[in-house]
Formats: structure tokens, sequence, C-alpha cells
């Protein structure tokens, strides 16, 4: 949960998107990490039936690898993103989602991800082979995760080199925000997260598509945008962060385009809630992607226009304030359509 | 599958170029509540 209300610092903030490769890159080639059902290497990919867990030597463009231990370091250093394939994801939330849950076979039916937990297993009890390597490639990822969070933590300290860059300047700074939230509200998460998967109507194409939980990141995605634009957050344990707002700021410039940017941010909240309750209920996202599933897509696109109809208000302030000259993020999904399937 | 990862440095690129107007001065605030929601959020706990 905080951690999907952070990606709202990540367009606009240079440093947050350098990093944010490292813990949250999709979609993955999984088989690169372990064993997967039918898994073959492609054109695109060499490496993606690799699956280094069963694999403690191989080539990789060239250099032999030894990968007789699994560390942070060969995590990231040898595997992630290896041979230039941004698929080959080999840390982060997504990977350890991988090594918890296992592929989702079950297409736009219902289920997810379903490893026993007996690949970790020990003695007779034990599937999947190398439960012990698939243990030490999950220890390394979490031990990774934990460090690449900390060095997040320390950017955005009193000292730190994000909220430096932020402070520098008022204008930059408050640009920055608006370009974070203009940029995921639109092409992101609005386009590549959710119109292009409804688009193609694949479950691959779901953010969390090994355990089905893409109904809280989407939602939580939200939660972020109404975060930083009401000044407040509440951490997990129920106390909460607040200070002078965004909101607040805009309702000098334009109170009325305050009012109409807070209730679209609360629109959109109604819209991803939506998603959340019925998947909750058994309705799962991926099932929602399914072709003529207009419930589904009912759900779906109701909360794609809600984003799209709040970039419109972002781009609003973005003039209200006399900063124009920031830049969204698109998507072909929504700029483009007909590109999608070419 | 893969797909190209977002520029960013082409939009910083465009967001430097914004003026800062002198109301702003006044509201220094926001972009504290802003880096501070970002410090707690990043915290696992």
């Amino acid at each position: 949960m905080p951690y999907q209300q952070t990606e709202v610092f990540r367009f606009g903030n240079a440093i947050v998107d350098d990093w944010e490769g490292k813990v949250n890159a999709w979609p993955l080639d999984e088989g690169m990490i372990d064993y997967v059902d039918g898994g073959s290497a492609t054109d695109e990919n060499p490496y993606a039936a690799l699956n280094v867990i069963a694999t403690p030597q191989f080539t990789l463009s060239g250099t032999e690898i030894d990968a007789t231990a699994i560390t942070p370091a060969l995590l990231s250093g040898t595997l992630h993103e290896a041979d230039e394939v941004e698929a080959n994801v080999a840390t982060g939330y997504h990977a350890i989602e991988f090594l918890l849950w296992g592929q989702d076979l079950n297409g736009t039916g219902p289920g997810a991800g379903n490893r026993p937990f007996t690949d970790y297993a020990s003695g007779d009890a034990r599937t999947g082979g190398n439960c012990d390597r698939r243990a030490e490639y999950l220890n390394a990822a979490s031990d990774l995760l934990v460090s690449d969070l900390e060095y997040m933590v320390a950017q955005w300290g009193d000292q730190g080199a994000a909220r430096s860059a932020l402070l520098q300047d008022e204008g930059a700074g408050i640009a920055a925000i608006l370009t974070g939230m203009g940029s995921l509200s639109y092409g992101e998460q609005a386009g590549e997260r959710m119109k292009l998967g409804l688009m193609l109507n694949d479950p691959e194409e779901e953010h969390d598509c090994f355990s089905d939980n893409t109904h809280n990141s989407h939602f939580y995605e939200g939660q972020g945008f109404w975060n930083v634009y009401n000044g407040a957050y509440t951490r997990v344990d129920g106390t909460v962060v607040t200070g002078e707002s965004l909101k607040s700021l805009l309702a000098g410039f334009n109170p009325n385009l305050a009012g109409a940017l807070a209730a679209d941010l609360d629109a959109t909240m109604d819209k991803l809630g939506a998603i959340k309750t019925a998947a909750e209920g058994g309705f799962a996202y991926d099932m929602m992607l399914a072709r003529g599933n207009a419930e589904g897509e009912a759900l779906i696109m109701g909360a794609v226009d809600a984003l799209v109809d709040q970039t419109r208000n972002i781009e609003r302030a973005v003039t209200a304030l006399d900063l124009d000259g920031i830049g969204f993020e698109g998507s072909d999904s929504l700029d483009n359509p007909s590109a999608v399937f070419e | 599958m893969t797909r190209p990862r977002f520029n960013i440095i082409a939009m910083t690129l465009l967001s430097s170029t914004a003026l800062a107007p002198a109301a702003f001065a006044d509201h220094a605030g926001v972009l504290d509540t802003y880096a501070d929601i970002a410090l707690a959020g990043s915290r696992t706990a």
C-alpha cells in the first residue's frame, strides 16, 4: 500500500524515475528467473527461458556467468535487464511476486498464481526442483528491495538529493508535482496500465499478474494523487502526515478550478474503489479484461475516463499557475489506438 | 513483453523552463509537505 501511493513521485523527480525500474519494473519474462509453463527463448529475448534458479552456470552476452551463489549483486548487477532487454526483470516487487505466487495459468478465468509452498520445502516434500536456490533467490531479492527502499528514504530525508532538488526553485518544484500527477494519471495509469490491457484483452498486461492484486495497486496509485493534492498521507499505523497543500495554493489562483480538481480526484477514487470492491468480491481484475465482458469493461473504463478527466484539470492547473511548458506522458492506447494493434 | 520506458529527461527539461510566479514564494510549505509525504510513504513501516 505505501509504495503504490509513492508512484505519483516518479514522474517529475528524476531521482525517483531513475530508481523506479529496480523496484517496480514490469512486465517481465519470468522464465528468466524460474520454471514456467512452456517457456522458451524468443527472438526478442534469448534469455526468456534461462531459469537461473535451475542454471548455476550460463553464458550471458558472450560472458560466462557463475551463478552458483544467488546474491543481491548477481541480481542487480548481472541479471536485471540482462542483454539490455527490459523484460529481463530480476529484482523488485514483481520478481518477488512471481517467486511467491508463481504463474497465473488461468487466463481471464478465476484464480491467481498457485505456486505450492513445497517449492521451498526440503526433503521428499520438495516440488519444482532447486528449492534451496529458489529460497536463495527470494532472500536475495527481498534484501535488495529493502536496501533500495532505504536508499529512497534517504533521498527524501532532510539532506536528501530528491528533497534538495525539489526545494531549489518554487516554480520548478510545483511543476514537478504537477508533472508527476499528470503523467501518472494519463499515460501511465489510464493508458499503459489500464486501457492497453483492456484493448488487448490480455491478462499478462495486468500490473500484478501473478497475485491478482492489481485492484489494490490501481486503487493506491489513485490515493497517491489525492494525497499530494490535498497535502495529507495516512501511514500504515494510522498517523497522518499533513501540511500546506497544492489545493490551497491553486485555490489562491483559481478557487473554482481547485474545487473541480478536488472533485475529480474524489471521483477517481470512487471508480477505483468500485474495481477494488468487485475484485474483493471475486471478480478479479484479469477477469474484467476478458473479451466481451461488458461489466469488466465498464468498471475499467469508468476509472480510465476519470483519470483522463482529472488530467484535463491538472492541465488547467498548470495554466492557472502560469507554468506552461510542462508535458505529460502519453500512451498509444489513448492517443493513437490503432497503433496498439500494429 | 517489452515496451520503451518513458523518457523522464525530456520532460524534466520542459519542466525546468517553467518560471516561478512570485506568489509561489509564499507557499514554500507546499513543497515541504510534498517531500514529507514522499519520505513517509517511502518508509516500509
